[in-house]
């Protein structure tokens, strides 16, 4: 089974929750392309740990707050 | 669409123009020898890093995790379909011509070039197949 499907995460809802941010701007926050954002939203794409990281320091968060691991 | 994906379509491009020149001077010249010379378009890969240098200038991120994760994975498979070829042509060339056959030196430059071609085709396919499933994993 793939790891993609048993990750899941809340990127698209909480980029709304903070001031609609545009994928490009969490893209230039966390410094990936904006692709890498389309493909974490839609599920397609498990980032690694320290993506995971940025991310979730970005929306002022901590990393379960923002991803979920269905084991 | 990102630059690396840019850079597997030029790459293609590129290995379809290199067939059409193959043939082309074939059709014209009527020799295999001479043909080969069409394998020189290869040498246009040689731009590919310029695809996204313009974005690299303004500051943008080009290529991040997902990017290497895709062209690496890219590369395998294309590894492994030239590497399967390769034994696939050597031991067509130990069945058609025995194990005293023997070929030329030119043959053997040519094969190396087409190996080449080969690598670039494959690995541009696959970027793009990658790129659209989201099968990077």
């Amino acid at each position: 089974m793939s790891d993609k499907g048993q990750l899941s995460n809340s990127i698209r809802r909480l980029r709304f929750e903070h001031g609609e941010m545009t994928q490009e701007n969490l893209a230039r926050a966390v410094g990936v392309t904006r692709q890498t954002i389309i493909a974490l939203e839609a599920g397609k794409y498990a980032p690694s740990l320290l993506l995971a990281f940025k991310l979730a320091r970005a929306f002022g968060l901590g990393v379960e707050d923002v991803f979920e691991y269905r084991g | 669409m990102p630059a690396e994906e840019k850079r597997a379509w030029f790459a293609l491009l590129v290995c379809s123009l290199t067939l059409v020149a193959i043939a082309a001077v074939y059709l014209i010249t009527g020799s295999p020898s001479r043909a080969a010379g069409g394998l020189g378009v290869l040498g246009l890969t040689g731009l590919m890093p310029l695809i996204g240098l313009g974005r690299k200038r303004r500051g943008e991120v080009i290529s991040d995790e997902r990017d290497r994760a895709i062209t690496q994975t890219a590369a395998r498979i294309a590894f492994g379909l030239l590497w399967l070829a390769s034994v696939g042509v050597v031991m067509a060339l130990l069945i058609t011509r025995g194990e005293a056959g023997a070929v030329s030196v030119g043959s053997l430059a040519i094969s190396v070039m087409a190996a080449m071609l080969f690598f670039y085709a494959a690995y541009s396919v696959a970027t793009i197949v990658l790129y659209r499933s989201g099968g990077e994993r």
